[in-house]
C-alpha cells in the first residue's frame, strides 16, 4: 500500500474525530467496555483471594508446602508406613533448599474414648516448637511444655470433639491405636488444652499429643510418619519437589497440590468458570460496541461514499471503523483497570463475608477474602476485551466497505 | 499532464424490479485533455450516471472507459479507488467536505492519501486555498463555511493533485446566480491556468455559456454536441 504510515495516520486521526462527534454515544459504549473490564477484573480479584485463602487453609492444615512420607503411606495412612528418623539424607536435602520450617510427626489413625463417648480421629505427634509458624496446632499452643505439664502425657483436643465426649479440659481420655506390632495400644492422656480452628471438622479430626508421648505408646522410638515443610518462596514448590522426587525414591514426596486435590481441582473450576465470565461479560459489550458502530456507519453512510469516491479503498473504508473501535476499547478498558485498581485499594483490608461464613466454611474459606489482582488476570481481561471487540467491529466495518460510493451517496436528485 | 478520456459506447441499464431502466445507451465520446465541457440535458436523461461511470464510481453495463490509458473495466474496486485518488477530481452538488475535518485538511486529505511530505502538503494546500479565494479560512469546519465556499474549497481539493479530469454534477445546483457564476470563474481560471480538464452537468443556461464544448443529453444518448465559442 502506497504511503502507509500516511494512511495510517489520516486513518486514525480520522476515527478519533469520529470519535468524538457523537459523544454521548461513545460515552455510552465506553461506559459499557469500562464497567465490562472493571467487573471482570475484580471478580478475578475475589475469586484469586478466596482461591489464595483456601490454599493458604489447606497449607496451614497439617499440610505445609512439601510433605514426605514413607511409601504407600498417603493411600493408607497407618503405622506401617513409617519409616526412621533422623535421617542424614533428608536433612542434607532439606538444608539446600530455602525452608521456612520443617514438623517431623507422627501421625496414624487412632480411637479417643472419653468415659461417655469414642470417636475416631487421627493422632498426630508433634514437636510444637517445629510446629509454629508452620500449621495452625503450633500457633493455637504457643506454650510448648502444655504437653509435658502433665508429664509427657498431655493431649490437646478440639473444642468441637470435646463437646461430642461430652467431657473437659483437666479430664482424662484413653487413646487407642495399633502399635508396630499389629497390637492395639493404649494410653491415658490428659486434657491440658482445647484448640478452636477455622473449621468444625479440623477440630474434630486431630488430637495432638507430643511425638515422645506417641512415639513410645506406638513402640515407635526412632521413627515418624511424615516430614512437613514450608517454604519461603513458594513459587518454587515445583522446582525442589521435582529435586526431592528424584533425590528420594525411597519415599514418597508430595507437594501440597497432590495432597489437597479438592482445592486444587476448585482452583482448577474456578480457572474455567473465570473464563466463562469474561466470555459472556465481553462478548455482551462487543455487542453494544457492534451495535454502535452500525449507528455510526449509518449516519456516515454518505461520508463514505464521499471518501471512497475521493480515493479510499475499501480496505482504508474498514480500517476507519475498526480503529475507531480500536479506540472504544482502549479507553474504555483504560477506564475499567483503573476503576479495578481503586477497586482494589479500597478493598485491600478484606471483605468480610462472614454473614455468609456458613456457606463459605464448607469449602475451607475463613470468613475474610482478600482481594488478589494479579497482573496475569489483567493481561487476560485486557486481551480478551481487545480481541474480541475488534473480531466483532471486523463485521461492521467489513459492511461498511463493501457499501459503493454510488449505493453511499444516493442519488442526488 | 492530462490525458484524453474516452468514453466507448457506454451503455447502462437499472434494473427495478421486473424492469429494466435503460440510463444511458451507446454513448462514445473523446474529452481532450484540457477541455471545459458540459453536460446538459432534462432530468433522468443520464447525466449523474455517465459522470458517475466516468469516474470509476458506478460500472457500466457495456462499454468501456479509459482514463489514463487504462481500461476502467479491467480494475478492481481498490484500483479504481487508487486511480480516483491519482487521476480523477470530484465535485459534487453539495456535501463535497468531511465534516470532521478543517478546510485545509479538506484540501490535504488528497495529498495525505497519496504520501506528499508534510510540507510540501501543507505549502500546497495553502496556496491553492489561496487561489480559489479563501485565504485566511483554513481552519475552518465545513460547518463554518457558506455553500459557495464549501464548493470553492470541493474545487480546490478536486484540482490539488493535478488530476486528468474533474468531473462536477451541478457543483452550482445549490448556489445563487451570482455564487455560481463566481465558481465557474473559478473552474474557468483553474481550467485555463493549470489545464485542468473539467466536465460539468448542469440545468443552468448562465452555466452553461462558460463551457467551451456542449454535450447534450436525451434519454440516455448525446442529441447534441457543439464546441462553442466559434
Ligand atoms: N440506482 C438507480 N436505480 C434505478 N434507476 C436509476 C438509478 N439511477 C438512475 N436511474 C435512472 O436512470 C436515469 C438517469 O438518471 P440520472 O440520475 O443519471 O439523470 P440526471 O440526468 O442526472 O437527472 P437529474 O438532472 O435529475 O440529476 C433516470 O431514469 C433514473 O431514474
Ligand atoms: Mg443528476
Amino acid at each position: 500500500m502506497k504511503a502507509f504510515s500516511a494512511r495510517a495516520g489520516l486513518l486514525l486521526g480520522l476515527a478519533f474525530r469520529n470519535m468524538l462527534r457523537n459523544p454521548r454515544r461513545s460515552i455510552l459504549t465506553l461506559s459499557a467496555i469500562s464497567v465490562g473490564v472493571w467487573s471482570c477484573t475484580s471478580l478475578a480479584a475475589l475469586a484469586r483471594g478466596v482461591g489464595a485463602e483456601m490454599a493458604r487453609d489447606a497449607i496451614y492444615n497439617l499440610t505445609g508446602h512439601i510433605q514426605i512420607h514413607a511409601p504407600d503411606y498417603v493411600e493408607d495412612p497407618s503405622i506401617e508406613h513409617r519409616f526412621k528418623w533422623p535421617n542424614q539424607k533428608i536433612n542434607r536435602l532439606l538444608k539446600e533448599i530455602d525452608t521456612a520450617g520443617i514438623a517431623v510427626r507422627v501421625r496414624v489413625p487412632a480411637v479417643v474414648a472419653s468415659e461417655r463417648e469414642t470417636r475416631s480421629v487421627t493422632l498426630v505427634g508433634i514437636d510444637p516448637a517445629q510446629e509454629q509458624g508452620l500449621s495452625f496446632i503450633g500457633d493455637k499452643i504457643s506454650a510448648g511444655d502444655l504437653f509435658s505439664a502433665a508429664g509427657k502425657s498431655g493431649i490437646v483436643i478440639g473444642r468441637a470433639l470435646l463437646d461430642e465426649l461430652e467431657t473437659k479440659q483437666g479430664k482424662r481420655v484413653v487413646l487407642l491405636s495399633q502399635n508396630t506390632k499389629n497390637e492395639i495400644a493404649d494410653r491415658g492422656f490428659r486434657i491440658t488444652a482445647v484448640f478452636d480452628a477455622e473449621l468444625e471438622s479440623t477440630e474434630k479430626s486431630y488430637v495432638f499429643v507430643s511425638r515422645e508421648a506417641a512415639q513410645t505408646m506406638l513402640g515407635m522410638q526412632g521413627e515418624v510418619s511424615e516430614i512437613a515443610v514450608t517454604l519461603k518462596d513458594k513459587d518454587k514448590l515445583h522446582e525442589y519437589v521435582t529435586r526431592l522426587k528424584q533425590a528420594l525414591p525411597e519415599f514418597e514426596v508430595h507437594s501440597w497440590r497432590e495432597l489437597e486435590p479438592l482445592v486444587t481441582a476448585l482452583n482448577s473450576i474456578q480457572n474455567g468458570f473465570l473464563f466463562l465470565w469474561y466470555l459472556i461479560v465481553i462478548v455482551t459489550v462487543a455487542f453494544g460496541l457492534v451495535n454502535t458502530l452500525f449507528m455510526a456507519i449509518y449516519e456516515r453512510t454518505y461520508e463514505i461514499g464521499l471518501t471512497q469516491a475521493i480515493g479510499f479503498s475499501p480496505l482504508m473504508v474498514l480500517f476507519e471503523v475498526v480503529f475507531e473501535s480500536f479506540y472504544l476499547l482502549i479507553s474504555g478498558a483504560i477506564i475499567g483497570n483503573i476503576l479495578a485498581l481503586l477497586t482494589n485499594l479500597w478493598l485491600k483490608d478484606g471483605v468480610d463475608v462472614s454473614a455468609f461464613a456458613r456457606g463459605t466454611e464448607m469449602i475451607g474459606v475463613s470468613s475474610m477474602i482478600y482481594p488478589d489482582q494479579r497482573i496475569s488476570d489483567l493481561v487476560a481481561v485486557n486481551i480478551l476485551v481487545l480481541i474480541i471487540g475488534i473480531a466483532g467491529s471486523v463485521y461492521p466495518a467489513w459492511r461498511a466497505s463493501r457499501l459503493t460510493p454510488v449505493e453511499a451517496m444516493g442519488r442526488r436528485e | 499532464m492530462s490525458h484524453t478520456v474516452i468514453v466507448e459506447h457506454v451503455s447502462k441499464v437499472y434494473r427495478q424490479g421486473e424492469l429494466d431502466v435503460p440510463a444511458l445507451t451507446d454513448i462514445s465520446l473523446v474529452i481532450d485533455a484540457g477541455g471545459f465541457v458540459s453536460l446538459h440535458g432534462p432530468s433522468g436523461s443520464g447525466k449523474t450516471t455517465l459522470l458517475n461511470i466516468i469516474g470509476g464510481l458506478d460500472r457500466p453495463t457495456a462499454g468501456d472507459v479509459i482514463v489514463a490509458g487504462k481500461s476502467l473495466n479491467s480494475l478492481s474496486r481498490s484500483e479504481l479507488a487508487e486511480l480516483r485518488l491519482d487521476r480523477i477530481g470530484f465535485v459534487f452538488q453539495s456535501y463535497n467536505l468531511i465534516p470532521v475535518l478543517s478546510a485545509l485538511e479538506n484540501v490535504e486529505f488528497i495529498m495525505q492519501l497519496q504520501g506528499v511530505p508534510d510540507d510540501e502538503r501543507r505549502e500546497r494546500a495553502m496556496a491553492v486555498l489561496k487561489e480559489v479565494g479563501l485565504g485566511g479560512m483554513e481552519k475552518r469546519r465545513p460547518a463554518q463555511l457558506s455553500g459557495g465556499q464549501q464548493q470553492r474549497v470541493a474545487v480546490a481539493r478536486a484540482i490539488v493533485s493535478n488530476p486528468d479530469i474533474v468531473l462536477a454534477d451541478e457543483p452550482t445546483a445549490n448556489l445563487d446566480s451570482k455564487t455560481s457564476a463566481k465558481l465557474l470563474e473559478l473552474m474557468q481560471k483553474m481550467n485555463q491556468e493549470r489545464g485542468v480538464t473539467f466536465v460539468f452537468s448542469t440545468h443552468d443556461p448562465l452555466v452553461m455559456k462558460y463551457a467551451r464544448r456542449l454535450i447534450a443529453l436525451s434519454d440516455g444518448r448525446v442529441v447534441d454536441d457543439q464546441s462553442a465559442g466559434k
